[in-house]
């Protein structure tokens, strides 16, 4: 499926681009970084305009993020509805609400470029958790400028190894998204742990 | 055993044994993702392997003849050539298209294009700089 999607950016230029990146913001499964990466060398060769693929790839991940943001958002009430009855009680859904506050920007702005698979997941909970959009929307588009300039550039330089380029960027995007859940999952843990142990010494004193 | 340890032990044996499920279930998640971290880190220690290698990434269909043309460091004309197409004009169609449009298929566009390649590439010579050694039943050296 890559070279059929890779094949239309190749023949129909920047705005085939566009709708792909639109797409898989917003979580269909298109391989993103080969299409940015194989954009660049199709810039290196002249194929295509390096301008029109930097607009154009922006403004395309920009808006799968604000659909995702806005599902999350619509849906909203519904997942806080549920999340609150799964964690037994309000106070947790509102600790998690801070964190987000706390540390979205971070959040948002790392996982456009370079956690690429935790995105699409990142946009859905910013929106349930009614992140400010303003702040959503600016952190968002300088994250995905970052992740279009460096992967488009990085084609350019390596027009004759995109495919491997490809595999070595996915494969270090998808250990680093896997190493964030796992490190917020043994933060759960040692949190978990330690309710228990203070329950324990509440209940010997 | 010392006295301290031995109360560190008991006291996580508690702890494990208030676990429930959902305590289980992050547990679980939390090794799934490790595990899965490191397989990811080992396959992209090989794609790094890899990507230091010569590349020779196989001709796809999304590739233009100037792509090729760049890539491979074959003149644009050479592939034209080899394409039966009309040498000197600019042609961004992919080599998907190209082979659709002149009713072939694309296996056959690719095994012409590699095979211009090849035609213009300079032949590889062995990495190693040592002289020749002679084959064993060659004629030893004149006394």
């Amino acid at each position: 499926m890559s070279d059929a999607v890779l094949e239309l950016v190749s023949a129909y230029g920047a705005p085939a681009l566009f709708l792909a990146l639109v797409a898989g913001s917003m979580g269909i499964p298109l391989p993103g970084t080969l299409l940015l990466l194989g954009a660049g060398s199709l810039v290196s060769s002249e194929d295509l305009d390096l301008w029109e693929v930097l607009i154009f790839g922006t403004a395309g991940a920009t808006i799968g993020d604000q659909v995702g943001y806005f599902l999350g958002r619509l849906g909203g009430a519904r997942v806080m509805a549920w999340l609150t009855q799964l964690t037994h009680g309000e106070n947790r859904v509102g600790r998690a609400q801070g964190a987000v506050e706390r540390w979205g920007a971070g959040a948002v702005f790392i996982t456009r470029w370079l956690i690429g698979p935790l995105g699409p997941w990142v946009n859905l909970s910013a929106g349930s958790l009614a992140y400010p959009w303003p702040r959503f929307l600016f952190w968002g588009v300088l994250g995905e400028a970052v992740w279009v300039v460096l992967y488009v550039s990085l084609g350019r330089l390596f027009a004759d190894r995109v495919q491997v380029l490809a595999d070595l960027v996915g494969s270090i995007g998808w250990a680093l998204a896997s190493l964030a859940i796992a490190g917020g999952l043994g933060w759960l843990l040692v949190h978990y742990i330690r309710e228990l142990l203070h329950d324990r010494n509440t209940a010997h004193a | 055993m010392p006295q301290g340890q031995t109360v560190s032990m008991s006291r996580w044996m508690l702890v494990l044994r208030r676990f429930r499920a959902r305590h289980y279930v992050v547990l679980a998640a939390l090794v799934f993702f490790t595990v899965f971290a490191t397989m990811q880190a080992a396959r992209a220690f090989g794609h790094a392997r890899g990507f230091r290698a010569p590349p020779d990434q196989p001709v796809s269909e999304w590739m233009t003849i100037g792509h090729v043309s760049r890539a491979y460091r074959v003149p644009p004309n050479v592939l034209e050539r080899a394409l039966g197409l009309p040498e000197g004009q600019p042609d961004r169609r992919p080599l998907g298209a190209i082979a659709r449009d002149s009713g072939r298929s694309f296996a056959e566009v690719q095994s012409a294009v590699t095979a211009a390649i090849e035609a213009h590439r300079p032949p590889r010579t062995p990495s190693s700089t040592a002289a020749p050694t002679p084959p064993p039943d060659a004629p030893g050296p004149p006394p």
